[in-house]
Formats: structure tokens, sequence, C-alpha cells
């Protein structure tokens, strides 16, 4: 038997959208739109507000970099004119007054006029510098008359001498005696006195100490 | 489409969503992605924001430290100069050996020993030639020590001048063989070249004046003053006496005996000073010293003027510079800041308790015969006498003057040539005496200021400027 369906095309039961189908595009609509949506808070929320806080913070900082810049350079400036004053600290620690030496050494011999713990003088004073091991002071000298004891008076003066206090090595106190008869007492005692000083601060370390000695 | 079937269309449907749900995921992974860096980048420009905040808060301490650098560079560079400058060094040396006396020979430049060894400056190294007495090249070397310019003297020698033939001298001193070596330095460090513009650098150097000061005086380099001569004989000279030499002048022992004769007058002068400061010490006994003390320094004074040249012993040279000059120095010190004390006192006058003190120790005096201590009493603080009439002290000055004129007159009699030889009293009329070989009458006058007032058995009376005085028999 022949059916005719007389129903318009869109309402005839084979070409309506299924529920089914209709559920399912529903469902995923919302989906899709929730997903998209999410996506554009994302984009468009939070991203632009990160970009924006770093052009702010971006900002702040070019602002800043000026004055950072200018700090840089007193930075320079005091870093150079620094490095010059530690020069000339360094430089200043490797020096010894020889005027002061001499004057104290002057003073140990002169022993405020008292000629009878020693009366002493010298031949020649010799001074060799060296950086690494310390100056090294040679001075041959003499004692009035025969008394030895008066050798060993005035190796005692020379300890006590302030400076004595950087003095790593001294000869011993050894004499021989000479006779000039011009001179009046004519006896002396010749001793030779060889004093060795530290090295100047930061300097490589002097030889160790000779036994017995100062 | 119209065509699918129902489960095409359902398949179609749903993975088309969910290739859409899954490019939304991907999407929002992704800017999850570029959130992160962002914000990794804004912690970043953050940190980078609290570094700066930092180094702009040290700014000011930074530009207080360039400012005092700044301003003490003129001291570096003189201490430590970028280039060499070594004509200015070496005229710097020619204006020393005229400041010291001592005689160049021979200048001349040594290697470098530690230049290699450090790169902040380079040493120069001068070896100088040259004769000098002891104290003229320890002027020298002080000298070069105290420059502005650093300088290091690493090696020398002096060989006595004694020991050799023909010594010569300069001053009376003898002359020695120097060779001396000293090291110069150059800084090496680079220099950036610019210096910062400092806002309100002038205002902010004024402010800081004392620190740039202060920090002056840290970067000097250790200086010594050199004492001097100061009496000290030369260490390089045999001090025995010669015995081949005739020497006019007294012996060790006489300068020796002549030295503590000195000293032991000084000691005498230093006991009196610290007597008279002492505060038991009564104000007349004071003056006595102080007096006795000036005509004591003025003595001494004169005699070492006379006497300095006999003591050439070297080794008392220095007991006579120390033990006799210096105290004669200090006791002369300490007598004109006691007088300068002296004139800046509000009341230039005795006070009152003193003056009448005075007063009646000199009345007492005159009554008991004791005429010197009284008018040696008044001479002692006699500037101190002269009060004006509207002071209340007056009164007692001139009785204090009046004492010491009659003390003064009596003396003056006392010492007069005045012998008695005889009598004659006349009961009805003027009696006479005989005196001095000549015949005198009551009312006679001997000289202008002597005038005879009354001879009597036992005495005669005189008046001597004004003031009637007795001359027993």
């Amino acid at each position: 038997m022949i059916r005719i369906n007389l129903l318009p095309a869109d309402l005839r039961r084979g070409n309506r959208i299924a529920p089914k189908v209709l559920a399912t595009a529903f469902v995923a609509a919302i989906a899709v739109s929730a997903a998209i949506g999410w996506f554009g808070i994302v984009y468009f929320g939070d991203l632009g507000d990160a970009e924006a806080k770093l052009q702010t913070v971006e900002a702040k900082l070019a602002e800043r970099e000026k004055r950072v810049a200018y700090f840089d350079k007193l930075q320079a400036n005091k870093k150079e004119y620094g490095s010059r004053v530690q020069t000339i600290a360094d430089i200043s620690k490797s020096r010894r007054l020889w005027s002061k030496f001499c004057d104290e050494l002057i003073d140990v011999v002169n022993n405020n006029g008292d000629t009878e713990r020693h009366l002493a003088w010298f031949d020649s004073i010799t001074v060799k510098g060296d950086p690494k091991k310390g100056a090294t002071v040679t001075m041959p000298g003499f004692v009035q008359d025969a008394d030895k004891s008066r050798v060993a008076n005035f190796h005692e003066d020379i300890e006590a001498a302030p400076f004595a206090r950087d003095l790593i090595w001294k000869s011993d106190p050894t004499f021989k005696l000479e006779t000039d008869a011009s001179r009046v007492p004519p006896s002396s005692l010749r001793f030779p006195l060889v004093l060795q000083f530290e090295p100047p601060v930061g300097s490589t370390k002097a030889p160790a100490k000779t036994p017995g000695k100062k | 489409m119209a065509s699918w079937t129902q489960k095409k269309q359902l398949i179609a449907i749903g993975g088309g969503a969910i290739v859409l749900c899954l490019s939304a995921v991907g999407g929002v992974y992704y800017t999850q992605g570029l959130i992160e860096d962002v914000q990794v980048q804004t912690t970043q420009k953050q940190e980078a924001i609290v570094t700066a905040e930092g180094k702009i808060a040290q700014i000011p301490g930074a530009e207080r430290e360039v400012v005092i650098l700044r301003e003490n560079l003129d001291e570096y560079v003189k201490i430590l100069p970028d280039t060499k400058e070594l004509n200015a060094f070496v005229r710097t040396l020619n204006q020393f050996e005229r400041q010291s006396g001592i005689m160049g020979t021979g200048l001349t430049t040594k290697n470098s020993r530690i230049g290699k060894a450090s790169g902040q400056f380079t040493p120069i190294e001068y070896t100088y030639d040259f004769t000098a007495t002891l104290w003229q090249f320890l002027k020298f070397i002080n000298l070069l020590e105290n420059y502005e310019r650093f300088v290091s003297i690493t090696d020398f020698s002096i060989q006595s001048g004694a020991s050799s033939r023909g010594e010569s001298s300069r001053d009376g001193d003898v002359v020695h063989k120097v060779r001396l070596t000293m090291q110069t330095y150059t800084y090496n460090g680079k220099a950036t070249g610019k210096e910062v513009e400092i806002p309100e650098y002038a205002s902010l150097k004024e402010s800081l004046r004392e620190e740039i000061w202060k920090r002056m005086q840290t970067i000097r380099i250790d200086r010594y003053e050199h004492k001097g001569h100061g009496g000290r004989r030369d260490i390089l000279i045999d001090p025995r006496e010669r015995g081949d030499q005739h020497n006019d002048g007294p012996s060790p022992a006489e300068q020796r005996g002549l030295l503590e004769r000195y000293i032991g007058e000084i000691s005498r002068l230093k006991e009196m000073m610290v007597r008279m400061r002492r505060q038991d010490t009564t104000l007349f006994e004071q003056y006595a010293l102080e007096k006795g003390l000036k005509e004591g320094l003025e003595k001494l004074g004169s005699d070492i003027e006379s006497d300095h040249t006999r003591v050439s012993y070297a080794p008392y040279r220095l007991r006579w510079a120390k033990e006799v000059v210096a105290p004669l120095d200090d006791l002369r010190g300490q007598m004109d800041s006691a007088a300068k004390a002296e004139t800046r006192r509000v009341d230039p006058f005795l006070p009152e308790k003193d003056m009448q003190q005075l007063v009646s120790d000199m009345e007492a005096d005159c009554r008991s015969g004791q005429l010197e201590s009284a008018k040696n009493r008044y001479e002692i603080v006699a500037s101190r006498l002269g009060v004006p009439p509207e002071d209340p002290r007056h009164a007692l000055a001139v009785a204090a003057k009046s004492w010491h004129v009659k003390a003064s007159t009596a003396l003056d009699f006392k010492g007069m040539d005045l012998r008695v030889q005889g009598l004659v009293v006349n009961r009805n009329g003027r009696s006479g005496v005989l005196l001095n070989g000549e015949v005198y009458e009551e009312g006679d006058y001997i000289s202008d200021e002597l005038l005879i007032k009354l001879v009597e058995e036992e005495q005669v009376w005189f008046v001597f400027r004004g003031l009637t005085l007795v001359r027993t028999m």
C-alpha cells in the first residue's frame, strides 16, 4: 500500500532533529561557550593585568635607573680615589724613617752625657734596605778605654733603644783592643755592630731569629 | 548533514565541541605560561627596583664620600703623582741641599727593584753622593722624609770624614762622605677620566669641611721632626782628647768641675723656684725668693756667656746643653710666665692685710734697730705699694714709705764718718762738740743735710734729712 505523507517536509517525523541530537548540541554549545569564555577571561583578564603591572614596574624602574647610573658614577669616582689612598697606605708601610733611627742612635751613643757607662763612636754607618728581608745596618764602632764591660753596656743600651722594637737580630758583643798613642786614653775596644730590622709590613717573612740574639 | 544519521550527527557535534573545548583549554594553558613569564619579569624588575632603591639610598653617603675624597685629591696627587714630574723632584733636592747645607757631588738613577712587582705604583730610584756634617746629613734626610711627595730612603752609607786624611769641617763639625739611595713613586692606577657632577657641591663641601680636614690628616704619611744638634756630639768622630795637639783651654777634669759648678747653681735656683711656689711660703719670703732668683738668673746668664766656650770636651757638651743651658732657659721661661701672670692680676697692689703686716713688721724692725731688715722688707714689695690716694690702702702705703725713709736715713746716717772727739756741755748757753777735728755748737750745720740739735754729756742729737737721730758716746 502506498502511503502519502501530507505533512510539511520539516514536520515530517523522518526529517525532524532528534531530541537526542538537540540535547547533545545544546550541551556541546554550553561546554564550548564555557571553554572559550574561560580562555577569554584568562587571556584578556589575567594576562592583561600582568602586563599592565609589568609596564608599571618597568616605568618605575626606568625612573630609578637615572639615579642608579648617577650612583654608579659616584662609586667609580670613589673607587678611583680610594685606590690611590690605599696605594699610599701600602707604600707608606714599606718605609722606615731613618732620620728618626739616627736621632735615637745618637741619643744612645751620647747617653745623656754619661761617659762612665760607655763612650762610643763609629767609623761608618751603612744601611742596606731589602723589601723582603728587611734593612741591615752595619756600624763598625769603638768604645773608649780597655774596660770590656763598656762594650756590654753599650750593647745593652742599643737593645733598650726605641728602634730595638723592630729588630729581629743584633750582632753579639765582641771586641778587639786597639791602641792609638795620639789619643788620651790611648786604648779603645773596636767592635762590629750589625742590626737586622724586620721587613716592611706585607713583605715576605724574614729569616728566623739566630739563637741567642735579640 | 540532514541526510546524516543521528549517530553521525551526535559524533559530529560532540567531536566539534570537544575540539573547541580542547582548543580553549590549550589557549588558557598557553596564556598561563605568558602570565607566568610576565610575572617573572615583573618580579625581576621589582627586585631591580629594590636594588636600585638600595643604591639610591646610598647616594647621599656616596656623594659625601666623593666630595671628601675629591677635596683631598690634591693631597693624594702631591704624595703620589700620576706623572713622574722628576724635574720638579730634582729641583726640590737642590732646595733641600741648600736648606741643609750638604754639598752634592752626583745624582744617578738606578733600575727599579720592585717596579714590576707592584701594579699600583712604579718606584723610581736615585743615588745621591754628597758630603755633609752629621747634622747636615740628618737634616737633609729629614727634609726628604717629610717632603710632601712620598720618598723612601732605601740605602745609605756614611763614612766618617775624621778617618780620612786632611779632614775638612763646616760650622766647626767634621764633614763626612755620604751615598744615599732614595725611591720616589708614580701612581699607575687608571683614571676613569670624568668626574661626576654632584648637585649643590659647594654647600655639601662647606658642610663637610671638618670631615675633609680630618680625612686629610689620616692620609698623611708618617713624618718625624728631627731634633737637631741639641748639644749632642757627632757619633762618627772619636771623642777622645788628642795627646799630640796642644790645648789652650781647660783640661777635661777642669771642664767637668766647671760643668758641675753650673749644675749646682742651677739646682740651687730650681730649689728657690720650688720654695717660691710652695703654699706655706709667706708673701714676703716669696718676694725675697723671687728677687734672689732674678738676680741669680741674671748672674748665671752672664757667666754662661763667658764660660760656654770653655766646655769644649765633646762628651760634656751634651750635659752642658741639657743640664745647664736648657734648665736655665726653662727657669727664665717660668719667671717670664710668672711675671706675665703678675701683670694680668686685677689688683696690682699689695692686699690690705699684707700692707698692715708690712707696716707693723717695719715698725718692729726699726724699734729693735733692725734697720736693714726694715729697708729690705719695703724694697721687696716696693713695686706693689704705689697705691693711689683714693685707695683705702693709701694711708698704709704712706706709713710703710715713712718707715722706709726712716730706716734708709738712719742707715745712711750710720754709714757717715762722724767721729765725736770731745764734748762741752754748757747748761746756760750753747754746748759744743769736737767732731772730726772741728768744733761745732748746737744749731750748727755740719753739711746741708746734717745739723747738731743738742749736745748732752752722754749723747749728741743730730737732725739728718729732717729726722732726729741720737749718737751715744
